[in-house]
């Protein structure tokens, strides 16, 4: 019952979304016709152009048939490159994911890690080093620590490709030796994140009662950080994951134009670019659906870690 | 540990749900590689690597309408006649030059014989009736005003055609005409079977052939065995990888991992010749960059209005704008000294170029002051400049900003998203506007669009009778030496009026790895792979 609520909430929200965007893009300056035949375009093939992809109806006409294509699972026609928007997401989808997976899963081996340091360590030299290298892992622009790991790794030290996305059925290595240097770029402001976090609900976690009870039980140093205090503080990380997925999504919009990987980033800035109008809305209506998606799994995924959620939510249904 | 079933129901969702999009991906990363790009180094095997700016769009030469698919054309789809480095019309397709008819209202046109499309349909008179029809006739055709001299193409046998005009044309009208993408001739085969999805998988007579393409990503193109002159190709595979921010791009072929780059920034061009293993190849613009003024364009184009403001009421007012512009300075500030002033539409040094076709208004601050005054007008004269927010223009325009002060104007700088300045140019929503041309090899196609009374791309609606009957005289007269002094009573006569103030003339840079040889480009800067070759060094 409570997940039917929540299913029926998040398609009114996805409902919005979509009206939002339609009528956004609409109102930006600049024409898709214009967009498209360019500068140098004949005006007849203008006007043409509008009557192919239903520009030159009214607003409310266009949506409704919108509405109707998507129910129908159609998203439209690439204005741009005359291809089915949902043929150009779903090839774009795949690519972003794994790099935003691989990154997420790099952030949070090296967020956690350091987080529990810099926790442990607090007030010491670890802790204030960790410190300052999330910091820093903040505040550089992805771009500009793209184009340096470029510098380093493929031009310098030549040891890695400086772009491109090989197809693991390809070549699996090559496959692999792409995906490093955008994951890590990509990674690294994320790490800085999940550090912050674990670190703030470590130490809240270190003063608790039952901290205190298991240290007092005996359990040894490592059980007591770990099976306890850890385990009770990944909820903030779940919570930040979860969370952070959308933003990495969006965060991948740079890196793969750094790293030339043909991602769903990229398709986004170059439909926005281009006034694609189904594009646009095609992408941002997968890419509401992913936020609420996210949203509900991690939800769900609270339930799991921590039982009082579970208790609160049973009793509640 | 907690053994799974130890979870609630309503956990075990989320865990199922978990690993179904964990599958998901997996999946999605085994299925997305069927149309993503190749990311190995550059160079190697003879496949070559050439980073464009932008995506191509569509790859049907009657629809196409983006300059990354001129580029992609040349490799793949030839021309009637293409355009020499020399920015002079040399036959391709066509056997020899154009015969004129003595009215110059028909133009003879032998073509190649023993050709074949890449699907090995011969390639004949009829294709290239075929072919200019459909770009004369197909409802979303970009190619309408490009041919709109062109009445009728008739077959006149096998390997000869008969192009009839609507007015007698120069050759030099003709060879714009020709060398672009209306010049494109298409497999007759192909074009009957994919109808309108011709440029899903285009089929046309080149050097290479379409092999595949990711939008937004990457178009390939493999050589193709019944091309005419296939002996002399090297090159295996070309694969154009769209690469939009200059920075990437150049960063990319010093890496390696790309071979050819376009339109490389003045800035790193220093960086490239001759160093990391890279050269640099140059080809002078025929295009310009200026400032158009809006004379009477209030409410769109070809609809003539009152604008307001001195400087679309008084010549002697854009006078003092254009002498209070140091072009030089310009040049050296924005494009590190790698273009060239433009002080006309027609560039320095090609066949039509006269003295008085050249000559520059002299960068004179003291005299645009005076001038300022002498037409009434209080300094500073507020002007504001419509652009768009590309980091090349803004450069420019705060350039500018700076000058004009001199000369006693106040620069209001309106930049905005390309898109949305084409709109605002159309509606007429500017009084200046940065706006750039790629260029043609006849001066017509570079100065009648912009003045001519009621084109569709002049935006500030000038129109002066005068000037509409010189640029007509000027383009149907065949005498080269008559036109070229034609063209320079045209200068002279534009020096007064000022409807557009030439700023540069841009000079387009490709950065190539040393380990390729053989590359050229064209005036408006596509690299031709023809003759290219990998020797593996560099």
């Amino acid at each position: 019952m409570r997940l039917l609520a929540r299913a029926g909430s998040a398609l009114i929200t996805l409902l919005i979304a979509v009206a939002v965007v339609f009528l956004g893009v609409r109102a930006l300056p600049g024409d898709p016709a214009v967009a498209l035949v360019g500068q140098e375009g004949d005006p007849a093939a203008l006007e043409a152009v509008r009557r192919q992809y239903g520009l030159d109806q009214p607003i409310a006409v266009q949506f409704v048939k919108y509405l109707e294509q998507i129910v129908t699972g159609n998203l439209g026609t690439s204005v741009r490159t005359g291809l089915p928007v949902s043929e150009v997401i779903a090839g774009a989808i795949p690519v972003t994911l794994e790099l935003a997976v691989v990154s997420m899963s790099v952030a949070v081996a090296i967020g956690v890690t350091t987080g529990v340091i810099a926790a442990l360590g607090r007030g010491r030299l670890i802790g204030r080093l960790v410190g300052v290298a999330a910091l820093i892992g903040l505040s550089v622009p992805a771009f500009w620590l793209g184009l340096m790991a470029i510098l380093v790794f493929a031009i310098l030290i030549p040891i890695l490709p400086a772009s491109g996305f090989v197809p693991i059925g390809d070549d699996p290595v090559a496959h692999v030796t792409h995906l490093v240097l955008p994951a890590l770029v990509l990674g690294s402001a994320f790490a800085s994140v999940i550090m912050r976090q674990t670190r703030a609900a470590m130490l809240e976690a270190l003063t608790t009662d039952y901290v205190r009870t298991a240290t007092a039980k005996g359990l040894s140093r490592w059980q007591v950080v770990v099976k306890h205090a850890l385990r009770n503080s990944l909820i903030v990380v779940v919570t930040v994951v979860g969370l952070q997925l959308g933003t990495l999504i969006a965060g991948a919009v740079v890196t793969e134009q750094v790293f030339v990987i043909p991602g769903f980033g990229k398709l986004m800035i170059d439909a926005v670019t281009t006034r694609d109008y189904p594009l646009i809305q095609g992408v941002v209506l997968i890419t509401a659906t992913a936020y609420i998606v996210i949203n509900l799994l991690t939800d769900l995924l609270y339930s799991v870690i921590d039982p009082r959620v579970r208790v609160t939510s049973g009793s509640a249904a | 540990m907690r053994s799974f079933r130890s979870f609630p129901y309503g956990s075990q969702r989320a865990l199922f749900s978990i690993l179904a999009v964990g599958a998901l991906i997996a999946t999605g990363a085994c299925s997305s590689q069927s149309n993503t790009a190749q990311g190995a180094r550059g160079g190697t095997d003879k496949h070559v690597k050439y980073a464009v700016s932008g995506e191509p769009g569509q790859l049907d030469p009657t629809l196409a309408n983006t300059f990354t698919s001129v580029v992609i054309f040349d490799a793949m789809c030839e021309t009637l006649y293409a355009v020499s480095p020399e920015a002079t019309m040399v036959p391709r397709l066509a056997a020899g030059e154009p015969e004129f008819g003595e009215d110059h209202k028909t133009v003879t046109v032998k073509l190649r014989q023993g050709v074949k499309f890449s699907d090995g349909t011969p390639f004949n008179a009829e294709a290239v009736k075929v072919s200019l029809e459909r770009h004369l006739t197909h409802p979303s055709s970009q190619r309408k005003s490009e041919l709109a001299a062109l009445e009728s193409v008739a077959v006149v046998d096998e390997h000869t055609v008969r192009l009839t005009m609507k007015k007698p044309i120069s050759p030099g009208a003709f060879s714009v005409l020709v060398t672009d993408r209306a010049g494109i001739v298409m497999s007759p085969t192909a074009l009957k079977s994919a109808g309108d999805d011709f440029g899903n998988s285009p089929v046309c007579v080149g050097p290479f052939k379409y092999d595949s393409r990711a939008p937004q990503n990457f178009v390939k193109v493999v050589k193709d065995p019944n091309y005419y002159d296939a002996a002399k190709v090297q090159i295996e595979s070309l694969t154009y990888q769209i690469i939009a921010d200059s920075t990437v791009r150049v960063t990319n072929l010093r890496s390696g991992d790309i071979d050819v780059v376009e339109r490389v920034p003045t800035t790193d061009v220093a960086g490239l010749d001759g160093k990391n293993g890279t050269k640099i190849l140059k080809s002078n613009g025929i295009g310009f960059i200026g400032l158009e003024v809006n004379g009477g364009n209030a409410g769109g184009v070809g609809k003539p209005g009152k604008v307001e403001g001195p400087l679309n009421r008084d010549p002697r007012v854009r006078k003092a704008l254009e002498l209070s512009i140091d072009r030089e300075a310009l040049n050296k500030v924005v494009y590190n000294g790698q273009y060239a002033a433009a002080c006309g539409f027609i560039p320095p040094g090609t066949a039509l170029a006269g003295e008085a076709a050249t000559t520059c208004t002299p960068y004179d601050p003291q005299k645009a002051k005076d001038l300022l005054k002498e037409a009434g007008v209080t300094a500073p004269v507020k002007v504001s400049l419509l652009l768009s927010n590309t980091p090349e223009f803004t450069r420019i325009a705060q350039a500018l900003k700076s000058m004009v002060q001199q000369g006693g104007f106040d620069l209001e700088i309106n930049a905005q998203d390309s898109t949305a300045v084409l709109a605002a140019a159309t509606a007429g929503e500017f009084q200046l506007h940065l706006n750039s041309w790629s260029g043609r090899i006849d001066p017509d196609a570079n100065i009648s669009r912009f003045v001519s009374t009621g084109s569709p791309f002049n935006y500030g609606n000038f129109s002066n009778p005068k000037i509409d009957e010189m640029v007509a005289a000027a383009r149907s007269e065949p005498d080269v030496d008559k036109r070229r002094e034609l063209y320079g009573r045209l200068t002279t006569e534009l020096a007064k009026e000022l409807p557009m103030i030439f700023l540069v003339r841009p000079s387009f840079y490709a950065g190539v790895r040393d380990s390729l040889e053989g590359v050229t480009t064209q005036p408006n800067g596509v690299v031709d792979f023809r003759a290219a070759r990998v020797t593996g060094q560099g």
